[in-house]
């Protein structure tokens, strides 16, 4: 994948950790985003 | 907490490291990337000049469906299964295990297996399938196998890439206890064994801590000698009637010549019945036959008896097996037997029974 400055962030679609159901960070167009990527170990 | 948060459980997005942040505008377009917490005001230099968007918070825009595992199923319209793209099966795999729910982990866990069949050195796709593995360990249609093979695959990952810090942490995790940073996974036992010397009853888990407590090998070696065989003659009766199931786990399953592995046996009663183990009578007692030229750290084991008369927890022993120097490569079988006191059902018969035991070893040259 492709994450570097100036290309567009991976239209992955992922469950959410809530309850499952599909998001994408294409749900947000139209929206400034600041993206965290962590994990839990 | 309120944030949308996303789960990536076989860590499609490739990263190598975490935790890392970005900026993306309202395209999608990333802006900034591996923006350090610490640095957070560096944002106004992100868009500094553009006009400024409604700061009115505003709900996703858009639903999202998930994708159709089975529009991305490589052979869909063959009459023949064909070889197809590794890439595609393991993309078609990633959908099965994301979204076709745990009925179909035979499914993700087959178009893993052509992925990497394919392309033995698709290191991501050996993380997933041990992924697949250690869900379908963890579910109602687990298999005996299913722990060690997620071992394998997962180690075959990290032989692929050997700086995948994400794999190495997840396997870390659910995966063999290598070098915990912690005493995590003991924890329940400990927990359990306070709670009941204070009268109390343990809640049950939803999940029983399988796997992430078995360890790989120790550093030294130590074998106990001069220790007697409980059953020299096979005199005890088979447990033909399968009252006890056991599961065998080798870390690392493939060794070289000269280097030892751990290995686990855990014994159960039978699932979904009444078959319990009997403690009012002997405990449980494991014999672990000796390969010519190899060394067994011990090759009896026993499981000491709880002090209820009647229960159904799953028993483990580990032990550390050397493998002969001059060992050819190819597959091993290390011999053992269990020989336990067992009820069928409550207030039932209950048996004294032998259970044959096979763990497979590999050896290879190189490990």
């Amino acid at each position: 994948m492709d994450l570097t400055i100036g290309s567009k962030f991976p239209d992955l679609v992922l469950p959410s950790i809530e309850d499952g159901s599909p998001m994408s960070v294409s749900q947000f167009r139209g929206h400034r985003l600041l993206l965290h990527v962590f994990a839990s170990w | 907490m309120g944030w949308p948060v996303m789960v990536d459980p076989v860590n499609l997005l490739g990263v190598a490291a975490v935790p890392l942040t970005y900026v993306l505008d309202e395209e999608g377009v990333i802006r900034m990337a591996r923006l350090e917490l610490g640095q957070i005001d560096r944002l106004r230099y992100a868009f500094a000049g553009e006009p400024s968007l409604s700061s009115e918070v505003r709900t996703p825009c858009q639903d999202v469906t998930p994708p159709d595992p089975e529009a991305l199923r490589p052979d869909q319209g063959a009459s023949t299964p064909v070889s197809g793209d590794a890439e595609q099966w393991k993309s078609y795999a990633d959908t099965l295990l994301l979204w076709a729910g745990p009925d179909h982990l035979e499914k993700a866990i087959d178009s893993y297996r052509r992925a990497v069949n394919q392309q033995p050195g698709y290191g991501s796709a050996h993380f997933a399938l041990g992924v697949a593995y250690r869900r379908r360990h963890d579910s109602g249609g687990h298999r005996p196998t299913d722990f060690q093979a997620a071992v394998r695959h997962w180690k075959l990952a990290l032989d692929c890439d050997p700086n995948q810090y994400i794999w190495r942490r997840r396997i870390q995790q659910y995966g063999p206890r290598l070098d915990k940073p912690y005493p995590f996974y003991d924890w329940v036992v400990q927990a359990r064994t306070e709670i009941r010397a204070r009268g109390e009853e343990p809640r049950s888990l939803t999940v029983e801590p399988r796997g992430s407590e078995l360890a790989g090998r120790q550093t030294e070696f130590r074998q106990v000698a001069g220790e007697e065989e409980p059953d020299p003659e096979r005199r005890v009766l088979h447990d033909e009637l399968g009252l006890i199931e056991a599961e065998t786990t080798a870390v690392p399953p493939v060794i070289a010549p000269g280097d030892a592995t751990c290995v686990h046996l855990t014994l159960a009663p039978r699932a979904g019945e009444l078959v319990h183990w009997n403690n009012e009578a002997e405990e449980l007692m494991i014999w672990v036959e000796n390969l010519p030229g190899w060394q067994m750290q011990r090759q009896r084991l026993s499981v000491h008896n709880p002090p209820e008369p009647e229960t159904t927890e799953p028993r483990t022993v580990e032990l550390e097996v050397r493998a002969s120097d001059t060992a050819l490569p190819g597959n091993a079988t290390i011999a053992a037997y269990a020989l336990y006191h067992v009820c069928e059902e409550s207030g039932g018969t209950c048996l004294y029974r032998r259970l044959d035991i096979a763990v497979p070893l590999e050896v290879r040259l190189q490990s």
